[in-house]
């Protein structure tokens, strides 16, 4: 089965059907149909909410509302709150089954945590992993660069071990896209639903912001993608999917 | 009777205290089958699914928003 295979601005599909797409591969990954991959994609702008959210009162109202004005809302299954993604946002996920025993929710973020580190140093920027509470969908996998947030991670344990049980971590890294636009998007929803949490436009930054790489002439949202591609070797993930995972990296 | 439990390795409470029940599919005294996914748990950011281990009517022990730990019983199945 094909992963995830984006082109150009105009293909990039949108967060429904991206994610339709990751939750399939995933079950299929679980059922031991296709073996784990890395996923590593953009789409179209959305605000991506989890589950619980979707159950807060006035939630399809206001998920009404922010698609009229150019926010269609889409559910995830993994934790955290409310996320605005774009086509500056690169999306990147790990899905494997879920193991047995041993893997810790840690040691799945750690392993997703160092090629997107490794990918924004590439570019000059200072990353590390720390918590900006007052940034969307915060916690303590954070990647922040000067204090702001330039990426967070989350993760979806579904179903049991051995038995067609899938883990998919994902992280959204904004890379070129304006951050008064992405929290703006975020407080909106939040204004129109109650219990979606509030943030800063100051606690996120970008990688555009950020780099001290001279990006001229290319989309630097492919060429962040073309590095952490680079970055996100078997190598990285070896100790959660075996030896024998095959990896495979579409944009 | 069967126990819907929160497994007892799903996370190690040291790196993280505890969780919360984020969400339940299904309404206490429902009507669940083997295996379907009943509720969800958080912790930090990730979501679990829990199954249910067998069917029969829900009883829902921990309401949605409660507070759980490994090895929670967050509800029951009752058969019959």
């Amino acid at each position: 089965m094909l992963p995830i295979e984006l082109a150009d601005t105009d293909a990039l599909p949108a967060a429904d059907q991206a994610l339709d797409q990751l939750d399939r591969t995933a079950r299929e990954i679980g059922k031991g149909d296709c073996q784990p991959r890395i996923l590593i994609w953009r789409m179209k702008r959305a605000l991506v909410v989890t589950r619980r959210e979707t159950r807060l009162p006035g939630f399809a109202r206001a998920a009404s509302r922010m698609a009229s004005a150019g926010w269609p809302v889409s559910v995830r299954g993994s934790g955290g709150n409310t996320c605005a993604v774009g086509p500056g946002t690169i999306q990147i996920a790990l899905a494997f089954p879920r193991p047995p025993e041993g893997v810790t929710l840690d040691g799945v973020y750690d392993a997703l945590v160092q090629p997107i580190l490794s990918a924004i140093f590439q570019f000059g920027a200072e990353a590390e992993v720390a918590p900006v509470p007052a940034s969307f969908c915060s916690g303590r996998y954070d990647i922040a660069v000067n204090g702001r947030k330039i990426a967070g991670l989350a993760q979806q344990w579904h179903g049991p071990a051995g038995r067609g049980g899938y883990v998919i971590a994902a992280a959204s890294v904004i890379v070129d896209e304006d951050p008064a636009e992405l929290a703006a998007a975020v407080n909106g929803f939040a204004g129109l639903c109650d219990g979606v949490e509030r943030c800063s436009a100051n606690a996120i930054t970008t990688l555009a912001r950020e780099a001290r790489e001279v990006v001229n002439g290319t989309d630097l949202p492919s060429r962040f993608s073309d590095r952490l591609r680079n970055s996100a070797t078997a190598k990285s993930f070896g100790r959660l999917i075996g030896r024998n995972g095959l990896l495979e990296l579409r944009q | 009777m069967a126990d819907i439990r929160i497994p007892d390795d799903l996370w190690d409470t040291a790196e993280v205290p505890e969780g919360v029940v984020a969400n339940w599919f299904f309404t206490n005294g429902g009507q669940v089958p083997k295996g379907a996914t009943v509720a969800e748990i958080m912790v930090e950011k990730t979501s679990f699914d829990i199954e249910s281990p067998e069917g029969g009517r829900l009883k829902i022990v921990v309401p949605k928003d409660g507070i759980v730990l490994p090895g929670t019983v967050i509800g029951q199945i009752e058969n019959g």
